[in-house]
């Protein structure tokens, strides 16, 4: 059959048929446009048909569905059409040739090539297996290329001398980890350090030129201590010490910002941070700047005159709000989000229990306060929340440290490398061991005195000051090295493979103990060396799947890679071994089991990582001079994240429908998030799932910010870009690029001309309009959301000889942008439907919830198998859907559906 | 903390990808990976450009910077009037050029841009701020097994900050003992210390035999794509076996003598003047010996005390000098460190010009970066930054003067740099191009 349309097809390039007139089915019906390339790039005249060419065979699909779908001939050529007759025919020769090719594929390698863990599973198998969730591990390796926009297919996920450099590296530091939390563990301490003794005592300026918003101030009670902060008082005192605070006004621009709090973890593990502080309300009119004249003993401050922006920090009062304040932890000069909690007006006390790294250190922030900076002018910037009557701020107590929280794993990593063998320190001169980074102790400074205050650096920024890491060298003590070695290998083995352990793998790294421990490289550094050897070898990197039908151990594989990013559990792996898994029930059940770990969180985020490019979100920043309102406005990016990532892991939890991807009637959200939103009733840091009022245009993925961010480039936004986008993620439908020749059209921030009436011009032109009738309408539709996803009636812009719009970013820069031409966000459906704006066209989408539901499981089955739904797995996928139906594509039911499939049970 | 960089050097760059490849043909197929797809490696490096003159480069961020007052000059062009600062320099003034209006874009946050200065890595201080690779090891990771160590990582008090960050935005620690990298480079280590290091390097290539050989047998097991797949393991781990067996030749070749006496560790971070000299020296001596061709030193003037400078009273400590506010007094002691900073980098190019190779001076061979993550610390500005760039075999003696309100991108520099290095891929951060009015000699 290949043959013959091989044949037909050759013939048909070979010989002009126009002129021969000759008998093939595109001579007679296709010809007349697709031969030399008259209309959209298709020419039959020079088609072959190659299948081994993924673009070929891709081409032919296409032609089969365009003829299936009554789509060509075009209907506006009446006479000369293909019978059914004809058509049948001739669409079954092609069926049938990509068929036979495609089974042979199947057969000689199944649906998707052999592939290695990507760099998130790695890092959680790793995690995993020597319990070390800590570990920061994916970015020390090589970024994964991706294929069918995931990083889960064989074709993009290489190996390079490089990965496994990496791979050596990253095995050697997570096992280094483990051996360190087993290392001298420090005892479970409640450490509390009290803000005067921290942070306290920078109440006035050290330095010349610095703004007043940035100084910290003595607060009791709500209420200011004037003679504290003159130095007239003593900074602490014992019959006030618990209640007593310190107070700021702004949020961390940098460095001197926030509040570091001198401590950090003194070994990795779980900690419960308490936090006790509430919210004031400060007096403006203080200070604009202070200048000092004279050194040593005669310096002296000469004052500005007042300022009303700049906060009187002698005049305090009771807060009027509640303010969110952020929890960081940082090291080596990189910070992550730990957890937020709310200051009221009354003192509370904020806990946030984590995971932190040895030696990672703890610092708090205001979250939507001043973020100041010294530079610049009392008229450059100003305080965008100071009102005449005053501006929020936040006086904090204290930080409460305990932990490290231990249980029965916490030393499980270093058991499983070394069971029960003591570990000892080696002494300076002691050749051998390994090498291990532990944190030098933290001294509370003694209660009530100040002493400790040097040892924390304080007045330099944070992080330049002494590393708190020290090296020690350890030995792990063996009575009976090779018997052990032998015993502890295979043990080890058989939890890092994910099939039993064969006699050829335990004498290849028994070797390497062998010989390292010959060369008297000692005990603990010839374990770790035979056990690199395991973890970077191809049985743990690779996903070993037979041809075929998965037998139980691969279907466990594939199960948790999909559901949780990493390597089965030690449960699901008997199910396997007792060759039960693939019975229906049991893979339900356990499917069940594994959704409902809080590992398959892992899964939520890994999915909208690659599906919705949330893994972009800080790929550009908001223009300095259009958006510089959300500037620096950390907190609302990370909950526009947070939005997708808890929406999405709710629609798997309750088995909603999948419709709800395109609109639904609720979302997720903070304070900040709904405020950015325009949804009223929202208070407080915390992420809750909020119903949305009836008229909103929220609602589904398209209108959240992430999306509406990751799809634009901080100054402007395309509705090309994101059309096409919206198209290929959320509709499922995928266009070709444009035509090389084809020169991008940019918006202008001029503002005389929006990209709509740009884009008018190229839309005119039929070539592309048979792309741009597809992709424009979200891009339209969207066109009412900015670049960080708030809804605009007006396009900004900037030009010198408009006046701006008066106001002041977070950086406390004026606005420099103006309002510009009105927002278009009407257009057509390609069908022809009309529609007004966003809240119209989801709706015209949501109509269709099984278009909706099958672009999902698309998507849900290239995360789980690898491969895309391919010509010959469409029977098979529909079938998903069949099942699917009747819970309204629940988006748990397509998880449960997919992997009950053929497509998921067969490699 | 062990902060020696030695032993296997791997590239780290980040390949071009197979899908930006692909985008020309539409969806990604599986092709056999490309000469060009594959990270550099020193063999390639070395056949393009081992034959070719050996460049070099030291970059230098003092991360107080300077007083832009008397460091910027006030005029432009090739006949500039030199700054009070630069006339101290005025014995090498066609050994450099001076540039102003220049800034990295996006990098902001005060003190913490300092370790985006070779990196440009945008916004150093956000919560969320990942870091990328820095210009030393981008250059490292290509021409790194030419020499005895593919780069080195230095700092004045400062063990917590350096400037290098690998392809994986990791620091990499840097060494302020001297000792350290005067003993890593020129002191014969004992037969037991190479034996050591050989056999560190042994171990590396033993588990790479074990894996190889299961790949082998697995390849067996699977079928003809995944075979290629199998082929691409078995490959990569050829390939690091190389590397290491590269890095192991270094160890059993003799070390460069130089008469140069083995510096003692200055312990007092106030005697910061003296450390910066030795640092200078040692990477003086690291390109005479050409063992290595890519250095970087951070000078943690922030993390620094009250400087011991003979001759002068200094009362406050470095950072808050910085924060003169515009007393006289103040600005009068930060001048004095700001001289010596401009001494030091006299006697540097002095002792590079003095040495020669191949019938150049060193300095002709070796580009030195001298600047800052802070236009003026005074106001932590990160515009506006004072950059002196000295040798490398550059039409000099100029003053590149930029926009001081539209700041021109410095990443364009490095982009320069790395051309002169004979690395250039037209690109480095956020540049935009060459830097304009730069030209070779």
């Amino acid at each position: 059959m290949i043959a013959t349309l091989t044949l037909l097809c050759r013939a048909a390039a070979a010989e002009d048929p126009r002129v021969k007139g000759s008998t093939g089915f595109f001579d007679h019906y296709c010809g007349e446009c697709h031969y030399e390339d008259q209309s959209g790039g298709l020419d039959l005249g020079v088609l072959d048909f190659d299948p081994d060419n993924r673009d070929n065979f891709a081409t032919w699909v296409r032609i089969l569905d365009r003829l299936d779908a009554g789509e060509m001939p075009p209907k506006k050529r009446t006479k000369d059409r293909p019978t059914p007759a004809d058509l049948a025919a001739f669409t079954h020769t092609v069926a049938t040739s990509l068929t036979n090719f495609e089974a042979g594929v199947t057969a000689r390698d199944g649906r998707a090539i052999q592939r290695r863990l990507n760099r998130y599973e790695y890092e959680n198998a790793l995690r995993d297996l020597l319990n070390v969730p800590w570990a920061q591990l994916k970015d020390k390796l090589p970024a994964d290329g991706e294929a069918y926009r995931f990083n889960k297919s064989g074709e993009a996920l290489d190996v390079s001398f490089v990965q496994m450099e990496r791979y050596l590296a990253v095995a050697d530091y997570a096992m280094r980890q483990a051996m360190s939390a087993a290392f001298e563990r420090p005892r479970n301490t409640v450490r509390r350090i009290y803000a005067r003794d921290a942070i306290g005592q920078r109440y006035r300026p050290s330095e010349n030129g610095t703004l007043s918003d940035r100084l910290m101030f003595p607060v009791l009670d709500s209420h200011a201590q004037p003679e504290v902060r003159a130095g007239r008082a003593p900074n602490s005192s014992p019959a006030t010490r618990e209640r007593e605070a310190v107070g700021k006004v702004s949020s961390i621009f940098s460095d001197a910002g926030g509040y570091g709090w001198g401590f950090n973890a003194p070994a990795a593990g779980r900690y419960r941070i308490r936090l006790k502080g509430y919210s004031i309300w400060v007096s403006g009119g203080g200070i604009g700047r202070w200048f000092y004249e004279g050194q040593g003993e005669e310096k002296a401050p000469v004052y500005w005159l007042p300022v009303w922006h700049r906060p009187n920090a002698d005049e305090i009062w009771r807060g009027r709000n509640d303010e969110p304040i952020g929890i960081y932890a940082q090291s080596s000069g990189q910070t992550r989000p730990i957890g937020a909690m709310d200051f009221t007006p009354k003192p509370t006390v904020g806990e946030v229990d984590v995971q932190l790294a040895a030696g990672e250190a703890i610092r708090t922030d205001a979250m939507r306060l001043f973020r100041t900076r010294v530079n610049g002018t009392d008229e450059q910037y100003v305080n965008p929340l100071a009102t005449k009557e005053g501006m929020p701020g936040y006086a904090v107590q204290w930080l409460e440290i305990t932990g490290p929280l231990d249980d029965a794993r916490t030393t499980s990593g270093y058991e499983l490398l070394f069971g029960s063998l003591p570990m000892r320190r080696l002494a300076e001169g002691e050749k051998g061991g390994v090498p291990l980074e532990t944190v030098v102790p933290y001294n509370p400074p003694p209660v009530g005195g100040f002493s400790g205050l040097a040892a924390f650096g304080v007045g330099g920024p944070g992080g330049f000051g002494r590393s708190p890491f020290s090296n020690v060298r350890v030995e792990v003590q063996s009575a009976s090295p090779r018997q052990d070695a032998e015993r502890l290998l295979r043990h080890f083995i058989q939890a890092a493979y994910r099939r039993p352990v064969e006699e050829a793998d335990v004498q290849r790294f028994l070797g390497l103990f062998e010989r390292e421990f010959g060369l008297g490289s000692g005990f603990a550094r010839s374990m770790l060396t035979a056990y690199t050897g395991v973890l970077v070898s191809p049985a743990f990197v690779f996903v070993e799947e037979p041809r075929g039908r998965l037998d139980d151990r691969a279907l466990a594989t594939r199960l948790s890679l999909f559901l949780w990013n990493s390597t089965p559990d030690a449960a699901l792996r008997a199910r396997a071994e007792r060759g039960e898994l693939h019975q229906p029930a049991v893979l339900r059940a356990e499917t069940a089991r594994l959704l409902e770990d809080p590992k398959s969180r892992r899964f939520v985020d890994a999915f909208t990582d690659y599906w919705l490019d949330l893994r972009k979100i800080d790929d550009t920043s908001p223009s300095s001079t259009i958006y510089n309102d959300y500037e620096l406005d950390e907190p609302l990016k990370t909950a526009a994240v947070e939005e997708t990532q808890l929406f999405f892991a709710e629609l798997l939890r309750a088995n909603l429908p999948a419709r709800n991807v395109v609109d639904s009637d609720f979302t997720w959200l903070n304070e900040r998030l709904a405020r950015h939103y325009g949804i009223p009733g929202v208070v407080g840091a915390r992420m809750r799932r909020v119903r949305l009022p009836a008229d909103s245009e929220r609602g589904g993925l398209m209108t959240m910010a992430s999306v509406l961010k990751v799809t634009a480039n901080g100054t402007t936004t395309s509705p090309v870009l994101r059309g096409h986008w919206i198209t290929e993620r959320i509709l499922g439908i995928e266009t070709r690029p444009p035509p090389p020749t084809v020169k991008a059209v940019e918006p202008d921030i001029r503002g005389a001309v929006t990209i709509r009436q740009q884009l008018a011009k190229h839309r005119d032109n039929p070539t592309c309009a048979s792309c741009h009738t597809k992709m424009d309408p979200p891009g339209f539709a969207l066109e009412s959301f900015d670049v960080m996803g708030a809804h605009r009636e007006r396009y900004r812009a900037v030009a010198d000889d408009v006046k701006p719009e008066p106001g002041y970013g977070m950086n406390g820069q004026a606005f420099a942008f103006h309002y510009g031409l009105p927002v278009d966000s009407t257009g057509e459906m390609p069908d022809g439907r009309a529609f007004r704006d966003i809240k119209e066209f989801k709706r015209l989408l949501a109509s269709d919830e099984t278009a909706v539901a099958r672009n999902l499981a698309r998507q849900l089955v290239v995360f789980a198998t690898g491969a895309p739904v391919r010509f010959t797995d469409r029977g098979e996928f529909e079938r998903i859907l069949e099942r699917a139906r009747a819970r309204q594509y629940g988006v748990r039911t397509l998880v449960e559906e997919i992997v009950q499939s053929e497509l998921f049970q067969t490699k | 903390m062990n902060t020696k960089y030695r032993g296997p050097f791997i590239a780290t760059r980040k390949p071009l990808s197979r899908r930006r490849f692909l985008q020309g043909t539409g969806v990604g197929m599986a092709l056999p990976l490309l000469e060009a797809m594959l990270p550099r490696t020193a063999r390639a490096a070395a056949s393009a450009g081992a034959a070719a003159t050996p460049r070099r480069m030291l970059a230098v961020c003092n991360n107080l910077g300077l007083r832009p007052d008397l460091f910027f000059p006030a005029s432009a062009g090739r006949d500039y009037q030199a700054s009070p600062y630069l006339k101290l320099l005025d014995a090498h003034r066609s050994a450099f050029t001076v540039i102003s209006g220049v800034s990295h874009p996006n990098v902001d946050g005060g003190h913490p841009a300092d370790i985006s200065f070779l990196t440009a890595a945008p916004h150093p201080a956000s919560s969320s701020f990942r870091n990328t690779i820095s210009l030393d090891q981008y250059i490292a990771e290509r021409i790194g097994t030419l020499t005895r160590v593919p780069s080195l990582t230095l700092a004045v008090n400062g063990a917590a900050r350096g400037l290098s960050w690998t392809g994986a935005g990791v620091a990499i620690p840097p060494e302020e003992r001297a000792s350290e990298v005067f003993n890593q480079l020129f002191l014969q280590g004992t037969p037991e210390q190479v034996e050591a290091q050989v056999r560190r390097l042994d171990t590396g290539r033993s588990i790479l035999d074990a894996v190889a050989d299961q790949a082998k047998e697995l390849e067996g097991e699977v079928g003809s794509r995944d075979r290629g797949r199998l082929e691409q393991y078995f490959t990569s781990v050829r390939d690091l076996e190389r590397r290491l067996q590269e890095s192991r030749e270094w160890e059993r070749r003799p070390k460069p003598v130089v008469s140069y006496p083995a510096p003692a560790d200055i312990a007092n971070p106030a005697q910061y003047m003296d450390k910066l000299k030795a640092m200078y020296d040692l990477a003086r001596l690291a390109f005479e010996t050409d063992s290595t061709r890519s250095i970087t030193l951070m000078l943690n003037s922030v993390a620094t005390p009250v400087v011991i400078i003979p001759g002068e009273t200094i009362t406050d400590s470095y950072h808050n000098l910085s924060h003169h506010g515009k007393a006289e007094e103040k600005l009068a002691q930060l001048k004095v460190l700001d001289e010596w900073q401009m001494k030091l980098l006299a006697q540097l190019f002095d002792g590079l010009k003095a040495a020669s190779e191949q019938g150049e001076t060193l300095l002709d061979r070796t580009m030195i970066l001298y600047g800052s993550n802070l236009g003026d610390a005074n106001a932590h500005s990160t515009v506006n930054l004072p950059i002196l760039f000295a040798g490398g075999g550059f039409r000099h003696g100029q003053h590149l003067a930029f926009d001081r309100a539209q700041n021109y991108p410095l990443p364009n520099l490095f982009v320069s740099m790395l051309e002169r290095m004979g690395l250039g891929e037209g690109k480095f951060a956020s540049s935009t191009g060459a830097m304009r009015g730069l030209e070779m000699a």
